[in-house]
């Protein structure tokens, strides 16, 4: 399933701007190991999902992980070939705000270095610069 | 009671123009306020206070160009969380005669027993505050968690703490959890969802002729 929410007040939103750095959820708050963002950006729900099976698998049942951000924004496209106007497009996915400075990812339970190669595991499914963070 | 040495100049100019150009030099601005005086201002050395910030100290002797020595607590620092340095500190001074209220640094000390059995240590607390003089101060407190089996929880309650040191705020909350991985718990819940999706998919391909079946029957009937 998905990460997207169970209901929504509106079906499609503005784009909105990505201006500042993060003011909350910037440091680690539950594990001791964390991925913190150094770009702004759109995630996709399934660069979130794809990042957190990278970690799952490679903590292989050991340890904890906690997703911190969640895709709470619909992004709209235009079909192939269609002219401008005539309404705005459909919804195609849906995207966590990310800015610079936000965790996105928090591991518990597991060694540092287990922790730092399953972190880089899941850098590698986003599309924005990470860098790890310990307690 | 570790008591870590910084050495701290005053300053006269505030602001945050000037507390760039001072970062820009290697050095950190702070404040030091306590025992209803009025807020002095400061800057320090940046490689002496990461030096000290390394380590559990506590208790902070800060001195003074002009001579003067103060004993203060680490209140609050701030960092830039991208760049990763030491933007301000706020020291609070204290009476080392009069009992103070402190944030200690919790560590767990042991491999717990329910480790072996496939359990996570979740540790939900990792700075206790406690009331105490400062002569009594913890560096840091350690809990012994090897006892602790799965389902195990240590409240703040249960923590020994050394003599003279009292625990603040409610007694009842959980400082170690000995609880199963949330992750087995996913896996075997996405291994669930993949088999009730993969027989929704058998199921829905076995009904998709059913239905088309259906609608046909229903087509030729209308005819």
């Amino acid at each position: 399933m998905a990460l997207m929410p169970k209901r929504t007040k509106y079906r499609k939103v503005q784009r909105g701007n990505m201006g500042g750095l993060a003011q909350t959820n910037n440091k680690l708050d539950f594990g001791d190991f964390g991925l913190l963002a150094l770009d702004r950006g759109w995630v996709r729900n399934n660069e979130i999902e794809a990042a957190r099976v990278a970690i799952t698998r490679y903590l292989n049942r050991r340890g904890r992980v906690w997703i911190r951000v969640f895709p709470d924004k619909p992004y709209t496209c235009k079909p192939l070939e269609v002219r401008m106007g005539k309404g705005k497009g459909n919804v195609e996915g849906w995207v966590a705000v990310v800015l610079p400075g936000r965790v996105l990812f928090e591991i518990s339970g597991c060694t540092e270095q287990t922790a730092r190669e399953a972190l880089c595991r899941a850098a590698a499914k986003l599309s924005i610069k990470t860098k790890l963070l310990s307690r | 009671m570790l008591i870590g040495k910084l050495n701290i100049m005053e300053r006269t100019e505030v602001g945050s123009s000037h507390s760039k150009r001072l970062r820009r030099e290697g050095k950190v601005p702070a404040v030091v306020y306590g025992l209803h005086k009025t807020p002095r201002y400061f800057y320090l050395e940046s490689k002496e206070l990461d030096k000290v910030l390394s380590k559990d100290v506590n208790i902070i002797a800060l001195k003074h160009s002009a001579g003067e020595e103060i004993n203060a607590l680490i209140k609050d620092v701030q960092y830039n969380y991208l760049a990763g340095h030491t933007t301000h500190v706020d020291f609070q001074e204290i009476n080392m005669n009069e009992a103070i209220v402190a944030k200690v640094a919790v560590h767990s000390h042991g491999t717990p027993i329910g480790l072996a059995q496939g359990g996570v240590l979740d540790q939900y607390i990792h700075e206790m505050e406690v009331s105490c003089f400062p002569k009594d101060l913890p560096e840091a407190i350690t809990v012994n968690v090897g006892k602790m089996g799965l389902g195990d929880i240590i409240h703040i309650g249960e923590v020994a703490l050394p003599d003279g040191v009292k625990a603040v705020g409610d007694e009842a909350l959980p400082v170690f959890h000995m609880g199963l991985p949330k992750v087995k718990v996913e896996v075997a819940a996405e291994a669930s969802t993949e088999g009730a999706a993969g027989a929704s998919a058998e199921g829905a391909a076995a009904a998709a002729p059913a239905k088309e079946g259906g609608k046909e029957a229903k087509e030729k009937k209308k005819e």
